[in-house]
């Protein structure tokens, strides 16, 4: 935190619990050495107690992308079903193949994909029928096979695949971004989470911005009911200003006989975005203005609960990004009351697995359509992506298990090599074998598209210099254009 | 006043810098102003209130106001601290923490505006409020200052809370004889000084 030499900031920094002694606007552009550019950054890491996010942030490099939408399927998602097509479980299907992984199961045997591919688009990519909407948006897709997770657990698997790390506690993917580019909008936040009441295993701790401060963590918005906590107004309009414009005059007058408090007077500030939010935020959500067109590309017209809600927040995901929100996540509706995570079929995966596609198919499809068709995927990078993938052989005949060896994720967007597939696994799926890729290089790949270097992105923590990939991560040049 | 003219920015620490309460802090000013707080030492940890709770996760939700219990004996889960202190950056449960964030962002100030456990408290405090109905506007005013804040309105204060008083009344209809009778009327004035920037920022 004191990187900065200015005498005045070291002694601000000095004495714990000192916090914002009066300086002026005109006093803070006078810490010339950092001059005007500058000044929202040192503020930032002078005094945390500051209000809204940085809007004048400057990337490492020019990015690629402005906003990033990542489709998060959890419970991970059979790479070998939807993917990654494996002909030679065909031929093993119903054989033995290996050890019990506790007593009390049926003896394991390999399992074919239960469902046909196809070749797609004029990459001629192999997609299974399980995706028929994704599928036709092979062209735009880098598909990359040899993804590989260190944790065969949802917990750790999820919040590795956010924050880097295997513990909670660190900051997520979107509050990384947040933090070091700011928000294109300063009456809502950087970094929303699109859900329908179902938070993936590892908790809200997804989701945090860990040790960065607490204006990078993610807004949770729910598909149905009161979709954000504390935004509904606990007045009538008329009763809240009249509260409002007592409570101005008396922080005013509070803050003067302070000299000004930087603190006082970014909390006084909060109290007009906060009131803005309360109707600005509906408005962006309510979707009255969008045509029943898109409504239906986007499949609202189900009558699939889920898939509704699914529909809704992918096109909610659109209407975010353009009103300058940096990072969105959606997140899938459980089926079935698991609470492993949507896509954790370890038994019935014909059903649950198409259930589950189903739900979540269309809509990232649309997502997909809708931003090319508006040319903004360009200046959009869309992720779908799992904790890790599924084993190719089963306990149970139909379902499978937990496998952090393989398992396949895709990217569309401005910069990304549409029409792609990346890496490979073995002839059975159990293992990424060529252009093995990690979550750390999905991660460095993602902050080099945004403009960031990801080992220049970093936050000084407990006495060192964090980053989100740690010593890990590479850019896989080879999927980007 | 000397040492203001002499170092006006406290560089020199001549008088402690202001600064804003902790999140735990922040709560139990509010249950002490409305009245609610139990300060008694001791017993059993408490739930902290959930909007969602999640039985298979365990977290468990408590009643809103905690039962009026000093947030210390709040019920901390790993996964999820209280969501009304987080709000005030309590820190993550699962990892250390050497120096809490201040943060200062708008959820604050909706929290503070619209939480069902701010408008509790409100009605709480207006209630005991209303047990003595022959105050005057002024003295009843004067007293929710030094419950408050502890300290007593300016007269131009005092003007502005009456002005307040009168405005809500004609909103809720409430004729001038009944204005210390009414609960919405003292429940949104109650809720307006839980409001202050002086309620969490101290000097």
């Amino acid at each position: 935190m004191s990187k900065n030499k200015n005498p005045k900031e070291i002694l601000k920094t000095a004495c714990p619990g000192f916090m914002g002694s009066p300086l002026s606007r005109r006093e803070m552009l006078k810490q010339g050495a950092n001059g005007f550019g500058l000044l929202a950054l040192s503020s930032l890491m002078a005094d945390k107690a500051y209000a809204g996010l940085v809007s004048s942030a400057t990337p490492h490099f020019p990015p690629k992308i402005k906003n990033v939408i990542l489709c998060y399927m959890p419970g991970g998602v059979s790479h070998m079903d939807t993917f990654d097509p494996k002909p030679k479980l065909d031929e093993l299907h119903g054989k033995p193949s290996g050890p019990m992984w506790q007593s009390g199961d049926r003896p394991r045997t390999w399992l074919k994909c239960p469902w046909t591919f196809k070749r797609f688009g004029q990459a001629g990519i192999s997609v299974s029928e399980l995706l028929p909407h994704i599928s036709t948006c092979v062209d735009d897709l880098a598909i990359v096979r040899s993804m590989v997770s260190g944790f065969p657990l949802h917990p750790r698997g999820n919040i590795l695949f956010h924050t880097g790390r295997n513990v909670g506690g660190h900051p997520s993917l979107g509050s990384w971004i947040t933090y070091a580019l700011g928000s294109e909008n300063n009456n809502l936040p950087g970094y929303v989470l699109l859900h329908t009441g179902d938070i993936p295993p590892g908790g809200l701790e997804n989701f945090s911005n860990g040790f960065l401060p607490a204006t990078h963590q993610a807004l949770p918005v729910k598909a149905d009911g009161v979709p954000i906590d504390n935004l509904t107004p606990a007045d009538d309009q008329l009763q809240q200003q009249m509260k409002l414009d007592l409570l101005l005059k008396q922080d005013r007058e509070f803050s003067s006989e302070l000299g000004g408090n930087d603190a006082v007077e970014s909390a006084i500030s909060n109290y007009e975005m906060a009131y803005r939010m309360q109707s600005l935020v509906p408005d962006v959500l309510d979707l009255a203005k969008e045509s029943e067109a898109t409504k239906r590309l986007y499949g609202l017209d189900t009558s699939n609960k889920e898939k509704r809600q699914y529909s809704l927040q992918c096109l909610r995901a659109r209407r975010l990004i353009e009103e300058g929100v940096r990072f969105v996540e959606i997140t899938c509706p459980v089926l079935f009351g698991q609470n492993n995570g949507t896509w954790d079929q370890h038994s019935d995966l014909t059903r649950g697995h198409e259930a589950n596609a189903q739900v979540t198919d269309q809509a990232v499809a649309a997502l997909i359509k809708d931003l090319k068709s508006r040319g903004m995927l360009d200046e959009t990078l869309l992720i779908w992506g799992t904790e890790f993938g599924r084993t190719p052989d089963s306990s149970n005949g139909d379902g499978r298990d937990h496998l952090e060896t393989a398992f396949t994720i895709f990217m569309a967007g401005g910069g990304v090599k549409g029409g792609t597939v990346f890496g490979a696994t073995d002839e059975i799926g159990k293992k990424s074998v060529e252009n093995i890729t990690t979550v750390h290089d999905l991660h460095a790949t993602i902050l080099h598209l945004v403009g960031l270097d990801h080992q220049k992105l970093i936050y000084r923590f407990g006495g060192r210099d964090v980053s989100l990939t740690d010593v890990h991560g590479r850019v896989v040049h080879e999927i980007l254009t | 006043m000397k040492a203001i003219k002499l170092d006006p920015k406290n560089r020199m620490l001549h008088h402690y810098p202001l600064r804003r309460l902790r999140a735990e802090a922040i709560r139990d000013s509010i249950l002490a102003t409305s009245g609610r707080l139990q300060a008694n030492f001791f017993g059993p940890s408490i739930q902290p209130f959930r909007k969602n709770p999640n039985d298979y996760r365990k977290l468990m939700s408590g009643p809103l106001d905690g039962e009026g219990r000093r947030s210390l004996y709040l019920k901390v889960t790993r996964m999820e601290g209280p969501q009304f202190l987080e709000l005030f950056d309590f820190p993550l449960p699962s990892v250390t923490r050497g120096r809490r964030d201040t943060t200062n962002v708008a959820s604050q100030a909706l929290a503070l505006l619209n939480d069902d456990f701010v408008i509790g408290q409100a009605e709480f405090w207006a209630d005991r409020l209303l047990n003595f109905p022959n105050q005057t506007v002024e003295q009843r005013v004067e007293k929710m200052f030094r419950t408050a804040l502890g300290r007593s309105p300016k007269d131009s204060e005092l003007v502005r809370f009456k002005y307040l008083v009168v405005q809500l009344g004609d909103l809720h209809g409430i004729t001038q004889e009944d204005l210390l009778k009414s609960r919405e009327v003292w429940k949104d004035l109650a809720h307006s000084i839980f409001n202050l920037k002086e309620m969490i920022y101290i000097q």
